[in-house]
């Protein structure tokens, strides 16, 4: 086990490693400068140089490389050209929002996908399947962004249940009561992701119901809601447990349109902004962090599977 | 112990069904085995299903007949139902050993899990019976055994699980579906024995599916030949091997190749099986009957008593032995 987490981490840094060059390189290669945005149109050369040479943009491509991965190596992510300020607490700034809404949405994902697909999966072939089944396409067909503004105006705009915009930390004035900001924006993003582990669990429980041992248990006379809890659901989880990884990625790029349309302060609108300013320390820096939170998920994704699976060697 | 009277199981629509067994009828008494043989197809695993309760749904269904274990009607209970209204001995085990057990679950919870459903008992009492049921059928170190997964063990090994927690019920009858068919010769050997033996020890009726003819031999007291979802012939293990009535059953033995049979080619019965629905009036051999006749074509056979127990499904029987 612990081998295995070594030898994880070993190729993990290696991804790493490649990440923050195809990051860096891209970057660069964008058209754009942000001494420029920094400066605007009226800025003189001696001005724009002097502000290059401060920020060593002026230096060869491979040093400033070089010069950021040594930083990086020392927990150091660099300063952000627009801020003003350590990019590692713009980051934290935006991390918390984005933090709450990816485990908001994951759960409502687990809430939601997991037993309305087993109980599509046991009433198969009824309306009752074909209604859930349904649905679930329509939502995995809807952008994410559309159901965000739905979401806004029913239950922001006419009903007032919910917040619209926007996210006061938890830890400023309102506390834990500040979750609320967070129902509709990690509902819209949990729409489609949750549609789409409905119909992996519904599809996988079918699957694993048709297996000789599932006829073995009913053999043995057991009840037919305690063949499905003890035999099928389990072994159909195994499926569904890895599509998680795959909806965690989805997560990622997603949370950008969704931070995008209920105005959170989250991670996926700062890359969104600095991107536009080309604010490169920033750009690295967050790409680099959501490289290691994806790189982590599967591997917490992949020690899962040798919990629900005895087969499964760790190797 | 087990009555058969007449079963019929169909597919598809209600209104135009097509019978994939059609009027079988046998029993089994205490401590005896009744082979049910036949080719691929002709019906005999559709038959064990439909009498254990565990036909897939959806899928075929009992249309007609009963099925009675010591007199009780259960033909249409699954066995959950079965245990609720205390009819629940009689278990079934399976062609793939590799594949008929939970790969993610331990074997003592995979046995102890049918224990409770008919003791009642729970946890370490359940634990213990498994146990107790492992060493039954001969498990090689039962308890370590208990806390190992199913893909750690053999395929004889997995069969013996299989059979231990069948046992789990304390069975009247046993429904073995051709056990041995995916295990090597030496292994099958193996488990035939155990059969033979625990159907003595615990006074079991077994009902043997098999499409081998060498197996029947060894094992069966009783022998129900099979053929496009029809009993075509039942008798004593000896008067049929002696004295095959039907010309079916001739020419599944003049298939089997024996030790003086040399390096001549077998013989084969010509023809295929009829699919359901194509069977029309007349005997459902007729096409590939080697001792066909006009009557045959057009009048469904009668169901004739040539020897004490022993019955044909011909108007024709035959009248010698085994043809050299």
């Amino acid at each position: 086990m612990w081998s295995y987490v070594l030898k994880r981490a070993g190729t993990t840094a290696v991804t790493l490693l490649a990440a923050s060059v195809i990051i860096f390189a891209f970057i660069h290669v964008v058209p754009g400068d942000p001494i420029y945005v920094l400066l605007g149109d009226t800025a003189t050369p001696d001005q724009i140089d002097a502000l290059r040479h401060q920020f060593g943009l002026d230096r060869p491509i491979i040093v400033q490389y070089l010069t950021w991965v040594g930083h990086v190596l020392e927990g150091d992510l660099g300063r952000s050209i627009f801020f003003q300020a350590p990019v590692l607490s713009v980051i934290a700034d935006g991390a918390e929002t984005s933090a709450l809404l990816a485990t908001m949405t994951m759960i409502w994902v687990t809430i939601i996908g997991v037993p309305i697909g087993m109980i599509a999966a046991v009433r198969h072939g009824t309306w009752l399947d074909q209604g859930l089944s349904g649905g679930a396409m329509l939502m995995a067909s809807i952008p994410t962004f559309w159901v965000g503004l739905y979401l806004i105006l029913i239950f922001a705009a006419w009903l007032g249940w919910f917040p619209s915009s926007g996210y006061p930390s938890i830890f400023e004035g309102g506390g834990a009561a500040n979750l609320r900001y967070l129902v509709l924006p990690s509902l819209a993003l949990a729409a489609p992701n949750a549609a789409l582990i409905l119909r992996l669990t519904r599809a996988s429980m079918l699957d694993v119901a048709r297996e000789d041992y599932v006829r073995t248990a009913r053999a043995k006379g057991i009840r037919p809601w305690q063949v499905v809890r003890r035999h099928i659901l389990r072994n159909a989880l195994l499926a569904v447990v890895s599509a998680f990884g795959f909806t965690f990625a989805a997560l990622l790029s997603e949370a950008v349109v969704t931070e995008t349309v209920f105005a959170l302060p989250g991670i996926g609108r700062l890359v969104v902004q600095s991107i536009l300013r080309r604010d490169y320390p920033v750009i690295q820096g967050v790409i680099l962090v959501i490289v290691v939170v994806y790189l982590l998920v599967n591997l917490i994704v992949d020690l899962s599977y040798r919990l629900l699976d005895p087969r499964v060697e760790l190797q | 112990m087990l009555s058969v009277h007449d079963l019929t199981v169909s597919i598809g629509p209600e209104t135009a069904p097509l019978d994939i067994v059609a009027g079988v009828s046998f029993d089994i008494a205490k401590g005896e085995i009744l082979g049910l043989v036949g080719e691929s197809g002709c019906g005999k695993s559709m038959t064990s299903l439909a009498v254990m309760g565990l036909l897939p749904q959806p899928g075929p269904r009992v249309r007609a007949g009963r099925v009675l274990l010591e007199g009780s009607d259960v033909t249409q209970l699954q066995p959950w139902q079965r245990v609720e209204a205390g009819h629940g001995r009689m278990a079934m085990i399976f062609q793939e050993p590799m594949t008929s057990l939970n790969p993610v679950r331990r074997i003592g919870d995979q046995i102890a899990e049918a224990v409770k459903v008919h003791d009642g008992t729970s946890g370490a009492a359940a634990l213990l019976r498994a146990r107790e049921l492992l060493e039954l059928v001969r498990m090689p170190d039962p308890a370590m055994q208990l806390s190992a997964y199913p893909h750690q063990l053999s395929g004889g090994q997995r069969q013996r699980v299989m059979i231990a927690i069948a046992l789990a019920c304390r069975p009247q009858v046993l429904i073995a579906d051709e056990p041995t068919t995916a295990l090597d010769v030496t292994i099958q050997v193996q488990i035939l024995g155990l059969l033979r033996e625990l159907c003595n020890r615990l006074d079991m009726a077994i009902l043997f599916i098999t499409h081998d003819m060498g197996v029947i031999a060894q094992l069966a007291d009783r022998v129900a030949v099979m053929y496009a979802g029809r009993i075509v012939e039942t008798a004593p293990v000896e008067a049929l091997f002696d004295r095959p009535r039907h010309h079916y059953t001739r020419g599944l033995m003049d298939c089997m190749p024996s030790r003086n049979s040399g390096a001549r080619r077998l013989p084969t019965i010509s023809g295929q099986p009829p699919a359901p629905g194509t069977v029309g009036a007349g005997c459902v051999f007729a096409s590939r009957c080697a001792g066909v006749r006009e009557p045959c074509r057009v009048a469904s056979p009668p169901r004739t008593g040539v020897a004490n127990g022993h019955e044909v499904l011909c108007a024709f029987p035959l009248n010698g032995g085994v043809a050299s």
